[in-house]
Parts: C-alpha cells; sequence; structure tokens
C-alpha cells in the first residue's frame, strides 16, 4: 500500500514536471498498455505526453481520495502553500484523465484566485486536455474563464496583444474541431472569443476588424472545403457573414472583385458597389448604409460561386443545402430592410394531406407538377417586383431542376426535392410570387 | 457514385417488441454496480444519473424497487449549506443541473420538504445575470440549458416569481436563428437538444408565442432519417436520446403527428440490449440508463400502453406534473 502510494505520487510528480518543463507540449494521450512492465507508465517522446492504462485506474482512484480530503480546506483558503501545490499536482493528472468533472476544475479556478497557478500552465494543461477529449465542455469553459481574464488584463487600446490571443485560441480549437467532428463546444468557444475581442475594441468600425472577418471568412472556405459533412463548420461561416453587418468600412477591394463576378452573372454593369446593389433591389427610401451593401455582395458571392462548385463537387450533402437556405433567408431579409417593408411571410403547410404513418418532409406536395398550386395573388412589394427578386427565383428553381435529373445521384434528388418544399412551404418564396 | 445518407441499417435481428423486465433489472442493477472505479468516474454525474433511472422506473410503474429512503437521503447531503445548490454527489460543487434533479426526483417522491427549499431557490435565484441568462454555477458559464434548468426548478418549486422572467424571455430569444432553431448562447447553432431546452423554457414561462412554430417544426422533422432514428444536427447520426429533444419539442409545438410515428418505434425499439437490457443510442452499442429514460419517454409519447404518459416538458410522469398542478404552455 506505502508502495504503491509512493509510485503513484511519483507519476503525478513526473506529469507535473513534464508540464512544467515543456511548454511546447503538444498531445496527452492514454497508451492502450495493459500490462506493468516496471518501468515508469509515464511516457515523453517529441513534445507528446502519455500515461499507459493499466495504471489509469489506481493513480485515479488514489488521487480522487487525496483532492476530496482536502476539497473543503480548498474552498476556505485553508491551506497552506505546500498543501495547494500538492493539490496543483493530483489536480493536472486528475483532469488529464477525467475532464468532465466540474468540481476539479472549481478547484482549479481557485488555485487561479489564490494566486498559486498561472494562467499560461492552465493554456497548456487545457489543451493538452482537449488534444485528448476534444469535446470535453468543461475544460472549454475553463479555457473561456482564463481567457476572459487574459482578456481583461489587455489594455484597450491593445488591439495587438488580442489579436494574439485569438490566434492561439483558433490553433486550439481548429485542433478540436480537427479532432472530432461536428464539435460543438469547439465551434463555440472559437465564436465566443472573436465576440469578446469585438465587444472589448469596439473596433468594427476600422479596417482591422473587416480584415479579421475576411480573413475567417477565407479559412471557413478552406475548412469547409475539406469538412463538407459538417454543418458546423457552415454555421461558423454564417455567424462571420453576419459580422459584416457590423462594420460600415468599405472594403471596395474586396467587394469590388465581388462586384465584377456578379456582374456578368446578372447582366448589369454600374460604376460602384451601391450603384450595383440599387440596380439590382432598385432606389431605396431609406438610407442605405455600407454595411448592408457589403453584406448583400457576400451573400450573393456565396450562393452564386460557392455554392455552386460545393454542389458540383459534393452533391448529396444536406449541410451545403441549409447553407443555401440562410443565404437565401438573409438575401431576402436584407432586401426588406433596405426597402424597408415588412416581410410577411405566411407560412401555411395545410396543403400537405398528412396520412398518419408519414414524415411531412415526405409528404408528396403536387410541387413538381405542371399545375403550379396558385396563392391567391396580392400586390408585388418593392422586393418582389426587384430585379434580385426575379433572378433569384429563376436560379433557385434552375438549381432545383438541374439536381432533380435522372443522372444526379438520389441523395442529391432528395435534397433539391427538400429544398423545393422549404422554399415555398416555409420561407414563401415561389413562383406565384413573381411574372416568370 | 452512390453517396449514402449519413445513417445507420437497422441489423434485420433487431427486437421489435418491448423488453420492460429487462430494462427494469438493467437499471435496478446499474445503481449497484461494485467495480468502484467505474462508480467513481461517473460521480460526477451521479444525481442526474439517479433522476435518468428512477424516472425510467416510475413511467413503468417499477420506483418502489429502489429505497426510496437512501435516495431522499442522499440528495439531503448533496444540498450545499451555504449556497442551497445541489451537487452531484457527496462532496462535489453544487451546481444548477443537478439542482434541477433532484428537485425532480423529489417531486417524484412528493418529498419536497426533504430539502431546504427556500435555500434552493435562493440559489437559482443568486445565478441570474443582467441580461436575463444563468450561469451553471458561481463560475459564470451561460448557455439555453441552464436558463431552462433554472426555470423548471422554480416552476416545480411553484416560485417562478424570483427572478426576472422577462429578461430571462429575452436571452433565450437572442439565442434564436434564422431557421427558428435554437443553439447553447447567442450566436451558436441550432442544436435539437437546445431546442429542447428552449422551447421547455417557453413551454414553462408561457411563452412558446416567440417561435414561428411550422419553421422549426419543419427543421425538427428534417432531422428524422430513413432508418427512422432521429439526429440533432444536419448529417449526424441518428440517437435515442435525440428521439426524446425532438419529440418532445414536436409535442411542445403540437406537431407530433409531422413524424413519422411508426419508423421512429421501429428504430427505438432496435436500440434496446437484448441481453443486458436498457438502451444505447444506436443499436449494438453499450446501453447506459440516460438512453433507457428518453427510450422509455419517447415510447411514451409514441402512445406505448404499458408507459405510463410523460409530460414533454419537465421530462416526469404526467402525474406528478398534475398532481403538483404544474402550469405550463403547449401548443
Ligand atoms: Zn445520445
Amino acid at each position: 500500500m506505502e508502495e504503491d502510494n509512493a509510485m503513484y505520487e511519483k507519476i503525478l510528480i513526473d506529469i507535473k514536471n513534464l508540464i512544467r518543463s515543456d511548454p511546447n507540449l503538444k498531445d496527452f494521450c492514454i497508451v492502450p498498455i495493459n500490462e506493468n512492465k516496471n518501468k515508469s507508465p509515464v511516457l515523453y517522446e517529441e513534445h507528446n505526453l502519455g500515461l499507459e492504462l493499466w495504471c489509469v485506474k489506481y493513480v485515479y482512484a488514489y488521487l480522487y481520495k487525496q483532492l476530496f480530503k482536502l476539497r473543503r480546506l480548498l474552498s476556505k483558503n485553508r491551506l497552506i502553500q505546500q498543501k495547494s501545490e500538492e493539490i496543483d499536482k493530483y489536480l493536472i493528472s486528475a483532469l488529464l484523465i477525467h475532464p468532465e468533472v466540474a468540481t476539479f476544475w472549481n478547484m482549479r479556478r481557485e488555485l487561479v484566485e489564490y494566486g498559486v497557478i498561472n494562467l499560461d500552465i492552465e493554456l497548456l494543461l487545457t489543451k493538452l486536455v482537449l488534444s485528448n477529449k476534444s469535446k470535453s465542455n468543461e475544460a472549454f469553459a475553463y479555457r473561456k474563464w482564463i481567457v476572459s481574464k487574459l482578456m481583461k488584463g489587455i489594455y484597450k487600446h491593445d488591439v495587438v496583444s488580442t489579436l494574439a490571443l485569438l490566434n492561439q485560441e483558433f490553433t486550439v480549437t481548429e485542433m478540436a474541431a480537427q479532432n472530432s467532428p461536428n464539435n460543438y463546444h469547439a465551434w463555440n468557444h472559437r465564436m465566443w472569443c472573436l465576440q469578446s475581442a469585438f465587444v472589448k475594441h469596439d473596433f468594427a468600425d476600422t479596417p482591422m476588424y473587416l480584415n479579421l472577418v475576411f480573413e475567417q471568412l477565407d479559412f471557413s472556405i478552406r475548412w469547409i472545403q475539406s469538412h463538407i459533412s459538417e454543418h458546423a463548420g457552415f454555421h461558423y461561416r454564417q455567424y462571420l457573414l453576419k459580422c459584416v453587418l457590423n462594420s460600415c468600412c468599405s472594403v471596395s477591394e474586396r467587394t469590388g472583385k465581388i462586384r465584377c463576378l456578379l456582374e456578368t452573372f446578372a447582366h448589369i454593369k454600374a460604376c460602384d458597389d451601391e450603384g450595383f446593389v440599387q440596380q439590382l433591389l432598385g432606389r431605396s427610401s431609406t438610407c442605405v448604409n455600407r454595411s448592408m451593401v457589403n453584406f448583400i455582395l457576400l451573400l450573393l458571392e456565396d450562393l452564386f460561386y460557392f455554392m455552386d462548385q460545393l454542389n458540383e463537387l459534393f452533391p448529396g450533402h444536406e449541410a451545403v443545402w441549409y447553407h443555401r437556405r440562410f443565404l437565401i433567408f438573409h438575401i431576402l431579409q436584407i432586401a426588406h430592410e433596405y426597402h424597408n417593408v415588412v416581410w410577411f411571410r405566411n407560412v401555411n403547410v395545410s396543403g400537405l394531406m398528412l396520412n398518419s404513418n408519414d414524415n411531412i418532409i415526405n409528404v408528396d406536395s403536387g410541387l413538381s407538377d405542371t399545375k403550379y398550386p396558385k396563392l391567391p395573388k396580392y400586390e408585388l412589394d418593392a422586393v418582389e417586383s426587384s430585379y434580385l427578386y426575379k433572378i433569384l427565383l429563376k436560379f433557385e428553381f434552375e438549381h432545383i431542376q438541374g439536381n432533380s435529373l435522372s443522372k444526379c445521384i438520389d441523395a442529391q434528388r432528395e435534397l433539391a426535392r427538400r429544398h423545393e418544399k422549404w422554399l415555398h412551404f416555409i420561407l414563401c418564396f415561389n413562383k406565384s410570387n413573381s411574372f416568370i | 457514385m452512390a453517396i449514402p445518407i449519413k445513417d445507420i441499417k437497422l441489423p434485420e435481428d433487431s427486437p421489435k417488441e418491448l423488453l420492460l423486465d429487462k430494462h427494469v433489472e438493467f437499471i435496478k442493477r446499474y445503481g449497484k454496480s461494485d467495480d468502484d472505479y467505474e462508480f467513481g468516474m461517473s460521480d460526477y454525474l451521479r444525481m442526474s444519473g439517479m433522476y435518468w433511472g428512477l424516472t425510467a422506473l416510475e413511467l413503468v410503474d417499477k420506483l418502489h424497487i429502489l429505497p426510496e429512503n437512501d435516495v431522499i437521503d442522499f440528495i439531503k447531503r448533496c444540498q450545499d449549506p451555504e449556497t442551497g445548490g445541489i451537487s452531484a454527489c457527496i462532496d462535489h460543487d453544487p451546481h444548477l443541473l443537478y439542482t434541477l434533479s433532484a428537485v425532480q426526483i423529489l417531486c417524484m417522491y412528493d418529498r419536497l420538504d426533504a430539502v431546504d427549499a427556500s435555500a434552493v431557490v435562493n440559489y437559482v435565484t443568486s445565478l441570474q445575470l443582467p441580461d436575463g441568462s444563468f450561469t451553471g454555477d458561481k463560475w459564470g458559464e451561460v448557455d439555453t440549458r441552464f436558463s431552462f434548468c433554472a426555470v423548471a426548478t422554480l416552476a416545480l418549486l411553484n416560485r417562478l416569481d424570483a427572478i426576472d422572467v422577462e429578461k430571462a424571455v429575452s436571452f433565450v430569444e437572442s439565442c434564436k436563428n434564422f431557421d427558428e432553431g435554437f443553439g447553447s448562447r447567442p450566436f451558436s447553432e441550432s442544436h435539437a437538444g437546445m431546442v429542447y431546452c428552449c422551447l421547455g423554457f417557453l413551454s414553462i414561462t408561457g411563452r412558446l408565442d416567440i417561435v414561428d412554430r411550422d419553421t422549426l417544426a419543419w427543421w425538427l422533422c428534417e432531422r428524422q432519417l430513413p432508418s427512422g432514428g432521429l439526429n440533432g444536427r444536419p448529417e449526424k447520426l441518428p440517437d435515442v436520446c435525440y428521439s426524446w429533444w425532438v419529440l418532445s419539442s414536436l409535442t411542445m409545438l403540437g406537431r407530433l403527428h409531422w413524424i413519422s410515428a411508426p419508423a421512429l418505434k421501429r428504430f427505438i425499439l432496435a436500440c434496446q440490449d437484448v441481453e443486458t437490457g436498457g438502451f444505447s443510442d444506436r443499436p449494438g452499442d453499450v446501453a447506459d440508463p440516460y438512453h433507457t429514460v428518453f427510450g422509455f419517454a419517447a415510447l411514451s409519447l409514441l402512445g406505448f400502453d404499458s408507459i405510463k404518459p410523460v409530460n414533454p416538458t419537465f421530462c416526469m410522469p404526467q402525474h406528478v406534473i398534475d398532481k403538483l398542478k404544474i402550469k405550463h404552455q403547449l401548443l
């Protein structure tokens, strides 16, 4: 027993020392070695840390007991320095092995508050934990707590330090997102970091803001192209696109390029971005700000180019079609805002006859029939009579037709059919609203 | 080129009947695992584990097979005398998640007297932030799950008046996306688990009017895959726990009939473990109490006679909610 405890202590000290001495540690994992070969179960190679499986059970049971013995005293801050350092040592291994235990993270928070451990070590520890358990909610929550402390310490005009911190968080979230697909917590963390930086420095109207957003938009294109079925990646892009709305900066270098692309597509020519949007949507009765123009151009670029490319390369992906929904929804929404008219959607699915055993999504809607269900027609509003509305309708319905052909794979045809229904029943975006 | 939809195929020999007795045995055994290490590993969520197991038992009228006094005693010992919050396990830190689980268990036993209820109310109230959101504990993590836990706990204690409900609603509303789904915080992706929490929250606060019912119901129905199972987000695999989250959400929206019930039943039944008893996330995986209670609850909503009616908002037996006269809105 005594002997065993000494061995566990040795393991815990080794791990703690490795973390303290190598700030470039990359990775932690439990190595599937089931028997004790009478050598140290702590493995260290090329900045990677490992712990052999056979000892995990015993080490954890040992430190669990030690930690709860000291729990009360710690929370009352009644521990001498030496005991606090002992707790630090136990906690490091406890969390590497089992990061879901909130109480252990809370104990570390207390150590931070008492000034026993410094924040840099905490960034390293959470990174190691996440390298092994990439979806750990508790590890991300703790990291967020640490990052907000670090961010508080940065001066309000020191955007450079914040950007450095952001880059570090981008690296960690990218690693976690690589390790487990559709990693909800990783993407949330990334968005939270960006959002916190925006709030702290309130720099939306400086070019730096949009540069940062564009940089991330470019990253997201690369990410999506290699993770096509991960809706979480698309969602991140959607968040970034909406960020564009916060800034009234002109970024004509970027938007001008988009405009050139779109001009050929829409067969119109304009001398600037504002003029182009005016040709698409008509003259607005309210004052149009730059953020709207940027937003519209980016959404259209995504819809007409990026989506087309993805659709060709990766048919049959729901995530791709869902992003399309986002784009159309927001194009229509911003168009209504542009004209300052209320967007009235009369979501009405009563046309779908349900039999008790089917999912409403699969009920035949009769939409593909030549007899199109006509809605009673009212007068067209400024959005519905715009040039953009017409080309959007045409583009969407050609897209649906093109992806419903017999040469398309089943999954793609099914998604095209769903898209048509969603446009019709949920978005109320259909041919009866136009002259086509 | 054939790219199959991300889904599973139900094995030919998967169970087609409800193996009720096996599940009862499974839950009973689970509470008494003698593998210390495994047991210690789940301490951090023990209170919720108990809520899952006990609710499953009560749904099939077998609550009495576990000793009530031990359960009540455990809960008493988990209430923190300082804050009033309840923890997952003795010596662990209090948290909203486990505070709700404990209150749910106490309601089932009609033993709310066992804890200091006004201290629980104070604890919950202390966790509301100025923007209306709730943190899970004093360390400040915000999540719409915690908004649900807060109002559900207070509603069960009949003390919804203790918080700023209006602000709490506007926070939840700020987590809504264009597809009418909800994420865990503002800007987060729509996720069926969070949709359940937010609809449950709105059901309790009587504000289901803030969602466009059919737009969200449509998104929820699109979670059903050819196997009959439901996923929680696009292109994810089906999972029994999502059967509950999606189905209870559809029930709160009054759109349960929009989904294919026979296909879903087939999927849930196929997730039973014929040997050990219990349900797993997907056919062939290891069963656990979490998927077992959600499997039961989903089957109950689908009208299984052998399972008592479940309340879609609280995930508790309907008769408990009726007896306590807990108000909530369903469309
Ligand atoms: Zn699950």
